[in-house]
């Protein structure tokens, strides 16, 4: 017989030599096995130290212990039922594989292993290690709920249900991986999101074979995406749980992967990417303006300084109104480079401020935006100009709501420059046209990427640059095909 | 009501749909290329066109810019139609692409010595054809690609309405 196959023995004694040769039992010090007589039979109980919440188990084993005492009036039912009816926990399953029963037990439950009963109990006394939802460091809002998804799927669906307690929103669980064996979630509420869609996602789901994934929902992602090296992200994630919320009633599909505080949205267009909780918790008006303020800090991470070295580089382009532009001091150093090297030294300090401890960061910060700047003036190594404008591309990239767009922003401007400082104006225009069809043919789960701009749908555009009121707002947005288009179910 | 929508999703596709992406492509790519021009990316008089009509009010500054996306706008209309008529059932972006170069073609190689506003490809510099051309193209992406877009979604929901009722 295969040992996938593998039946629980009769003998709890059998069980052990197997458990000690799958499950570590007896080598790994984090396994263990608690062994009783109970009703006159030898009882097992499996487990692993640490997923477990030892109070739990306590109360199960002193329920179970106190059997003894009024087992004669009980002869004519067999012990194991007994022991099965007196197990004080709502969640107990019925298992007769081994490796079924190892899996269970590697999760964090325990596994009651009666003699002369081939089944194994299993009660989930889980209890993982884990934090507390707080506010996600990435989105945060004025207003605003501030519980955010953590580490543990069973908390992120339960926040998300605590939104929307619709019968037909599924969560259908699924495991991913050989050996790590990780609980990924995908969730959809039935009669709004696509079948198709769901459909897609469960077989590409299923699809993938890696032992592990410890980088969680970003090794889902790239399966299920398959981005190659497109810097742009065709999934949006959230940390947040309202936004997961809002947008399961749009229709989107949601992935939970274990593990992992953040969750997949699918599919995510450029324009998804630009949107932000906070505009939802102000007025409309208040939303619209940051909404086009943020677009402009967006076009600048991405145009403004490709733009600017062009227009130093070649004077006789400017308008009379802005002959003021470009450097006035002569330069040591060709603007270009100036301006690859500032983009850099700005990276650096991002990349060093990530992994470096808050007190030390914010001093870092000073030395970098006071001193290095000024210096960098003095020394003649950079034109005044170049520290503005890198500058301020710099902040347009943090006004970019999706981490994942601004630093895929940055290598299209980092493309460009470079464009710029070797073809001047054809460069410019012939790199801008090259990033927007890029973009354009794009497709994110069969959604065009920069859809509602390409290809052009007025009614959705205007949703895009207006940010419009709850209760005006009837439909859902078309592009992920919903079943149900009306939001407002009798305001149609 | 249910009669209402059935009609509305059988019939063809509608002009009207194609009409809207030219109105809109005309308006957002007409502004592009005003601001190309005022930064001199493309060194002719973009608006020259204008001048043909006689009012004086119209040739110079902010009137003009006007008349010129306004003269623009007009055109792409009847663009959008062109390819409506013979190219919505295009499926790749490269199309619309072609196409934009194509409606490039027509005006600075075919049109142009019929109008002496507008220069000839040739005697082109080269930061003005490299960015008329990206322009064309983009435009002609915008153009095609939504009409086609828009067509194969109304063929989409055509294709589920009739297996709807095949099965109804």
């Amino acid at each position: 017989m295969k040992d996938e196959q593998l039946k629980i023995p009769k003998d709890p004694e059998k069980l052990d030599k197997l458990m000690e040769e799958k499950m570590s039992l007896g080598t790994s010090f984090d396994a263990g096995v608690r062994r009783f007589t109970i009703l006159g039979k030898k009882v097992h109980i499996y487990y692993i130290n640490g997923l477990c919440d030892s109070l739990f188990i306590i109360g199960i084993l002193s329920q179970l212990t106190q059997l003894q005492l009024h087992e004669k009036e009980q002869k004519s039912i067999r012990p194991a039922r007994v022991i099965e009816n007196h197990l004080v926990h709502q969640s107990v399953e019925h298992v007769d594989k081994v490796q079924d029963a190892i899996d269970q037990v590697l999760s964090g439950l325990i596994a009651v292993v009666v003699e002369g009963d081939e089944q194994a109990l299993i009660v989930d006394v889980r209890s993982y290690p884990g934090r507390q939802p707080e506010e996600p460091d990435t989105e945060k809002v004025v207003r605003g709920s501030r519980d955010g998804y953590v580490e543990n799927i069973i908390i992120n669906t339960a926040l998300t249900r605590r939104r929307i307690r619709d019968g037909r929103l599924r969560f259908e669980m699924n495991r991913v991986g050989d050996r790590s064996k990780t609980d990924v979630a995908i969730g959809y509420i039935e009669g709004i999101a696509d079948p198709n869609l769901v459909k897609i996602v469960r077989k590409e789901l299923s699809s993938i074979e890696i032992d592990g994934i410890p980088m969680a929902d970003k090794t889902i992602e790239e399966f299920i995406v398959k981005q190659g090296f497109n810097p742009y992200p065709i999934v949006r994630y959230t940390e947040r749980a309202d936004i997961g919320a809002a947008h399961l009633l749009e229709g989107h599909v949601l992935l939970f992967v274990d593990t992992s505080p953040s969750v997949i949205i699918l599919p995510a267009t450029f324009f998804h990417h630009m949107q932000h909780a906070e505009e939802y918790r102000q007025s409309p008006a208040v939303g619209t303006f940051v909404r086009w303020v943020r677009f402009i800090g967006v076009i600048a991470s991405l145009f403004l300084l490709p733009f600017w070295l062009l227009l130093a580089s070649q004077t006789e382009l400017l308008p009379d109104a802005l002959k003021f532009i470009g450097p006035n001091e002569e330069t040591n150093i060709p603007l270009a480079l100036q301006i690859i090297i500032a983009d850099a030294g700005i990276e650096f300090l991002r990349i060093a401020a990530i992994h470096t401890p808050t007190p030390l960061s914010t001093a870092m910060g000073l030395i970098a935006a006071v001193l290095i700047g000024q210096i960098a003036i003095d020394v003649g190594l950079f034109v005044p100009e170049v520290i503005l404008y890198a500058s301020l591309a710099a902040i347009g990239t943090y006004a970019t709501p999706s981490y994942e767009v601004s630093i895929a922003n940055k290598l299209a401007r980092i493309f460009i420059i470079l464009a710029v400082s070797f073809f001047k104006v054809p460069g410019f225009v012939i790199a801008t046209a090259l990033v927007i069809i890029y973009l354009a043919r794009m497709r994110a789960l069969n959604t065009p990427y920069l859809w509602p701009l390409l290809p052009f749908d007025p009614k959705a555009f205007s949703q895009v640059f207006v940010r419009r009121a709850i209760p005006g707002s009837k439909m859902r947005p078309s592009i992920v095909h919903p079943e149900d288009p009306y939001r407002q179910p009798n305001g149609k | 009501m249910e009669r209402g929508k059935a009609k509305e999703t059988e019939a063809s596709f509608p002009l009207s749909y194609a009409l809207t992406i030219g109105l809109f492509g005309g308006i957002i790519w007409s502004v592009v290329a005003q601001l190309a021009a005022y930064f001199h990316f493309m060194t002719f008089d973009i608006n020259a066109i204008v001048e043909y009509v006689n009012i004086p009010k119209l040739h110079s500054g902010f009137y003009k810019v006007l008349a010129g996306i306004i003269f623009h706008t007009i055109l792409s209309l009847i663009v959008a139609a062109a390819y409506y008529f013979f190219l919505k059932q295009s499926k790749t972006i490269w199309t619309s692409i072609l196409f934009g170069i194509g409606v490039w073609a027509v005006f600075f190689i075919l049109l142009s010595p019929l109008f002496p506003s507008l220069p000839f490809w040739l005697e082109m510099s080269r930061d003005t054809l490299s960015t008329s051309l990206s322009l064309f193209a983009l435009y002609g992406l915008f153009i095609g690609y939504s009409i086609s877009y828009g067509y194969e979604r109304h063929l989409l929901k055509e294709k589920r309405m009739n297996w709807g009722n095949a099965n109804g």
